[in-house]
This record gives C-alpha cells, sequence and structure tokens, in this order.
C-alpha cells in the first residue's frame, strides 16, 4: 500500500474518533468505528488505544520504499452531548465498511459533518422550556407550575448556553445554573405564581441531569473499559453535586432571608 | 387511576422526551420515536408504582424494556442504539429524590436526606443492571456483517 493513502486514511479514522467523542460517544464505538474504516481501506497492521479523554492510534505500513510508522494521538479536553453527529458519523462508516466510498468521498463527507451549522439557539431554548414544563407536570406540578417552570427554563438555559463556551471548571457552571433556577423559582413562589415550589425546581432539573453520562458509564464498564468508565461516573457525580449544591444554596440564603 | 390523568401523563412524557431529544441534537426523523420511548418508559413506571409494585423493581422492569426497544429500533432504524436508550431512560432517572435529598441536605434534616440518598443509589443500581442485563442478551447479527467479519 502505498504510504500517503495509508497516512490519510490513518488521519481519516482518528478524526472520526475524535468527533465521535467529542459528542459524547461510549468507548466501543469509537474503537468499532475507528477498525471499520482502517479495515475497509486495507490497513492490517496497527494499534489503538481509547480513553474518555485520548485516542492513541498507530501503524506500520510496509510498501517498496520501506518499512513507515505513522502515530496519531488526539486529545478531547471538553466534550459536548450531540446525538445527531454520532447518527452522521455511524452512517459513514456503515458506508465506507460497505465499499461504497472512496477515501476522497470519505473526508468530504467527515468534513461535512464536523461543519454543520449548530443548532439555532433559539431552537434549544424552546426546547428546554418544553422539556421542563412538561417535567414538572409529569412529577405532580400543577399546569400553572409547569408554565412558571417552562418559563424559567427558558430563561435560565440561556445562560448554561453561555457557560457552555467558556472554559469553566463544570462543578461551577452547573452550580450557578442550580442558584439561578432555584433563585427564580422561589422568587415565583414568594409572589405566588406558582403553588409548589419543589415540582418547578425539579422540573427544571431534570434537563440537566447527566444521563449521557450515566448512561455511558455503565456501558463502558460492562465492556471492559474500567477507566473510561470510572471517568463517566465522576462526571456524572461532579455535575449532579453541581446542581445539588447550587439549589441548596439559593434555599440555605432564601431560608435565612425568610421567604421560605 | 382515572382516563384524564392516563392521558396526561402519557402526553406529558411525550412532550418532556421530546424537548430533551431536541436540547442533545438527536435527528429529526427518530424524534417521534424517541417520544414514543419515553411514554412507554414512564407509562411502566407509572403504572406499576400506582399499584403498588415497589420503585426499584418497577425501574428495573422499565429501564429492561427501554434497552429491548432501543436495540430494536437501532436494528431497523440503522441509528446508534444510545439515540434511543437516552431520551427512553430520562423519564425514570430520580431527578425528584436528587431534589429532596440535597434540599433536606441543606435545610438539616440528615435523616431524611439520608433516606432519599439512599432510594436514589437503589434506583440508579436497577437502571444498571437493567442496562448490563439486557445488554448481555445476545441478538443476532445481519448476515452481510458476519461476512465482513469473517
Amino acid at each position: 500500500m502505498e504510504n500517503e493513502l495509508s497516512i490519510r486514511v490513518i488521519d481519516l479514522a482518528s478524526k472520526a474518533g475524535r468527533l465521535l467523542l467529542e459528542s459524547g460517544s461510549d468507548i466501543t464505538r469509537v474503537e468499532d468505528t475507528i477498525s471499520h474504516i482502517l479495515d475497509a481501506f486495507g490497513i492490517k497492521d496497527y494499534d489503538l488505544y481509547t480513553l474518555t479523554n485520548g485516542i492513541f492510534l498507530s501503524s506500520l505500513n510496509k510498501s517498496k520504499e520501506g518499512k513507515h510508522d505513522y502515530t496519531r494521538i488526539n486529545t478531547i479536553p471538553s466534550q459536548s452531548t450531540n446525538l445527531g453527529r454520532i447518527d452522521a458519523i455511524n452512517t459513514l462508516s456503515r458506508d465506507i465498511a460497505a465499499g461504497k466510498c472512496t477515501i476522497d468521498e470519505a473526508e468530504t463527507r467527515l468534513d461535512k459533518i464536523e461543519h454543520a451549522p449548530p443548532m439555532k439557539t433559539v431552537v434549544r431554548l424552546l426546547a428546554t422550556a418544553l422539556a421542563s414544563g412538561a417535567f414538572c407536570i409529569m412529577f405532580g406540578g400543577g399546569f400553572i407550575d409547569g408554565a412558571v417552570c417552562a418559563v424559567i427554563g427558558f430563561l435560565y438555559y440561556f445562560i448554561a448556553i453561555r457557560f457552555e463556551r467558556t472554559q469553566l471548571s463544570k462543578l461551577l457552571t452547573t452550580g450557578v445554573c442550580g442558584i439561578i433556577f432555584a433563585t427564580l423559582a422561589i422568587l415565583s413562589y414568594h409572589f405566588g405564581l406558582c403553588q409548589n415550589l419543589d415540582k418547578v425546581i425539579i422540573g427544571d432539573i431534570m434537563p440537566l441531569i447527566p444521563g449521557l453520562s450515566t448512561v455511558n458509564a455503565v456501558r463502558d464498564i460492562a465492556a471492559g473499559d474500567y477507566l473510561s468508565g470510572a471517568v463517566r461516573i465522576i462526571d456524572a457525580v461532579v455535575i449532579t453535586v453541581g446542581i445539588a449544591v447550587g439549589v441548596g444554596t439559593a434555599i440555605i440564603v432564601f431560608t435565612a432571608v425568610g421567604i421560605i | 387511576m382515572d382516563i384524564v390523568s392516563i392521558l396526561i401523563n402519557v402526553a406529558v412524557s411525550f412532550l418532556s422526551t421530546f424537548g430533551y431529544c431536541i436540547i442533545f441534537n438527536i435527528p429529526k426523523k427518530q424524534l417521534v420515536f424517541c417520544g414514543l420511548l419515553g411514554i412507554v418508559s414512564w407509562m411502566i413506571y407509572y403504572v406499576m408504582t400506582h399499584f403498588g409494585v415497589d420503585e426499584v423493581l418497577a425501574t428495573f422492569c422499565a429501564t429492561s424494556a427501554i434497552v429491548l426497544f432501543s436495540r430494536l429500533l437501532a436494528r431497523f432504524r440503522k441509528c446508534p442504539v444510545t439515540i434511543f436508550l437516552i431520551p427512553g431512560i430520562i423519564p425514570i432517572v430520580p431527578g425528584s429524590l436528587i431534589y429532596y435529598t440535597a434540599y433536606n441536605f441543606f435545610t438539616g434534616n440528615a435523616a431524611e436526606s439520608g433516606s432519599y440518598g439512599f432510594r436514589v443509589i437503589k434506583i440508579v443500581f436497577a437502571i444498571v443492571f437493567a442496562i448490563i442485563a439486557v445488554f448481555a442478551i445476545p441478538m443476532k447479527r445481519k448476515k452481510k456483517k458476519q461476512k465482513n467479519d469473517q
């Protein structure tokens, strides 16, 4: 195999893996995708090691010009949840494995996936409002509580999206989010806008719950990737503690003031 | 349990899961299926706890059903299983118990807080074991893929 081609394939595979991890995929899927791409383009002699925040991929290519080592290390410092991207890369990897895709096409498609425009902020805010309001009613709140909860969800998620772009600690950002929505809920309760304070706060907690981290932790540990699973568990615990501390701070302050 | 409360619960579990899916950018084609999974998981949990079944067992059954349906859907819709699994599980994640744990913790009711925290841990374990158990059930792979593997 030509050396240049093998380098391109390795770059493609490791980029696909990096995008998957950035979007919140589990380790098994990343390793499967990378090895499917490498197998499809005929690279056999390779080693792959994946962690939650890093991919190590090296290959040995024998051609007429001699032996060539090639290694790629990808660091994934921050992760967000983008399940649509995981789906797109999954489709791409299926097509590559089925031989429907040349290396040029694959590179273009992967670029397209990487630079796909992010969702509009308004859509995300409305979705959060819908989810929070519905969760509030689901956990036993009334319709008025649900409406108040939806408005609060809309407002605080606006700030949560701003935080996503910064590199601040997750513990801090979720804590601040917790303080903000608990404060808004307590104030609306104080002024008689809603009847069940607890249901409103629960409805606003739900969209922040680290569901993806928990599920990935379980699947990583079940697959034997203990290190990555442990990192995910810590992630889930940190987020949960952040929410609890934020809500708790607001409750302590307003109890001291005498509002609740 | 009257018909109105059932209808409200069905509608609300669909809407909450639907909204949650949009936040996490799930492809538009799959959104309705994710919402339906939300209904399935919440209604199993709701009906079982209503008839006095222990919440841990109810969570286990609901999660098992969701993992099974997610795997089937992933097969037929040709999608990663995560896309269906996360939204399906969200309604039965113990968000309310986490709140009561934190609330009682910060208002000084140590015993109450401990008992809520204990329930959270039990439910999370039920979810974990349901996921592991149902993923361990082997499903036949497609013939094409088996050829590739060989």
